[in-house]
């Protein structure tokens, strides 16, 4: 049975290198089923997205999952996003500059963002919790609480490391109510996407996200 | 072959996000020392690449519209200038993979154009990413390739499912009667794994284990 507590949370993201229009109108025709909080494509398949699916909440990823487009192309993208009318982007810091400790590029670049995003859409950062120290995870939501960004997205998936509870315990421990969390990465079945919730994730993306809200065992 | 001239096709690449700025340095001076053709990293490094490997003729491949390739042209076009003015000596990018399975080719011809051209000398590699397509998606990606007037057609992004040397095959097939080569991507670890690409007709071999195939390499 769909669990509404769940269901209210997920963000959903048919984002696969091969996904075809067929796909996405598929896609559209499950998910519309249930009561959802948002969905993110690639910037292609924006307009497609947002004729389909029956929420206007419609977002797009932003130099995922690797962060390493320049901020010029961040910048583009995130321009691209406001003027189409999305709701959010989910956007991956620049990890090389945060993992050799320069925080100074890492916090210009999602300064740009933020910058551009015009008050106009949520700006998620993704944190990649998988691939960070505790420490690093640290420095990350300082930094960009710093710049104006309280949405922070655990992980992209794709082998880069799983979310663990102990990492929403963490980021919620050390901001509590200043931040939302949506825990992507390690979601895979309802009493999965539960636990992530007690411990204090507001949101969760999941690629088997019918298991997750409970709709499908 | 001389191991010099498998050296001279080595696209040596890093593209993990949980590097730091001495690995890149590092990579980039290996790249230096073997004669590697180019490093290939994301386009935010660029400028960082640059630095290392000045004075020597290794070349910069930018991995763009990595890993989906499902943006608009005039958004792959956009990133493409960006890395061009930035350094770039090869720009890789990620064809539209969706748009070529609908069977929009008008959307990948219009792409390819557009980066042909924001690209002039520069070289072009489009990615077809061979683990999702078709027998005949293949050929058609490599055929739209060679129409563009692209410097490569390649394999994969190396993110998802690996090439094999059958695949770099069919792909050489219908590229070899034009001016397009090959660049293979993907799972090659040694000097055998390299061989066998380079047998099937790869011209350029995408890699983050070039100094293990030019040192094993036996001529």
């Amino acid at each position: 049975m769909v669990d509404s507590n769940v269901e209210k949370r997920l963000v959903a993201a048919p984002v696969e290198p091969d996904v075809t229009e067929e796909d996405i109108r598929k896609f559209a025709e499950e998910l519309n089923q249930y009561d959802y909080y948002s969905v993110i494509v690639d910037e292609y398949n924006l307009d497609l997205a947002f004729k389909l699916f029956k929420k206007p909440r419609v977002g797009i990823i932003v130099s995922y999952p690797l962060g390493g487009m320049t901020t010029e192309t961040k910048v583009k993208l995130v321009e691209t996003a406001v003027k189409k009318g999305c709701s959010e982007i989910n956007v991956c810091p620049n990890y090389v500059a945060i993992k050799s400790g320069d925080f100074k590029t890492a916090e210009a670049d999602m300064k740009a963002v933020v910058k551009a995003a015009d008050n106009k859409l949520d700006v998620v950062a993704v944190v990649q919790v998988g691939l960070m120290t505790l420490e690093e995870i640290k420095k990350i939501c300082d930094m960009c609480l710093e710049v104006g960004i309280h949405i922070f997205k655990t992980n992209t998936g794709l082998n880069l490391g799983k979310s663990e509870v102990e990492h929403i315990r963490y980021i919620k421990a050390l901001y509590g109510d200043k931040v939302e969390i949506e825990v992507s990465g390690g979601v895979r079945t309802l009493s999965q996407a539960k636990e992530f919730i007690n411990a204090g994730a507001d949101r969760l993306h999941s690629s088997t996200w019918k298991q997750a809200i409970g709709a499908e065992n | 072959m001389k191991r010099e001239e498998v050296a001279s096709m080595v696209d040596h690449t890093i593209l993990k996000p949980q590097i730091d700025y001495h690995y890149l340095e590092a990579v980039c001076l290996e790249a230096v020392k073997y004669n590697f053709a180019t490093v290939a990293i994301n386009p935010a490094y660029i400028t960082l690449a640059k630095k290392y490997l000045e004075g020597s003729n290794v070349g910069i491949t930018a991995a763009l519209a990595f890993p989906y390739g499902a943006w608009t042209p005039e958004m792959k076009v956009f990133e493409v200038e960006d890395a061009i003015r930035k350094g770039a000596t090869d720009c890789d990018f990620v064809i539209n993979v969706g748009a070529l399975k609908d069977k929009k080719y008008d959307i990948i011809k219009r792409e390819m154009v557009l980066i042909r051209k924001a690209c002039k000398t520069t070289i072009a590699k489009s990615i077809i990413e061979v683990g999702f397509l078709t027998e005949d998606e293949i050929v058609k990606a490599c055929e739209l390739g060679a129409e563009a007037g692209m410097d490569y057609v390649k394999t994969s992004t190396g993110f998802f499912e690996k090439p094999i040397p059958e695949i770099a095959r069919i792909m050489y097939k219908t590229l070899r009667n034009t001016p397009t080569k090959l660049k293979v991507a993907g799972g090659m670890r040694t000097a055998e794994d390299a061989r066998k690409m380079i047998e099937n007709g790869a011209r350029r071999l995408g890699t983050s284990s070039g100094v293990q195939i030019v040192t094993g390499w036996k001529e």
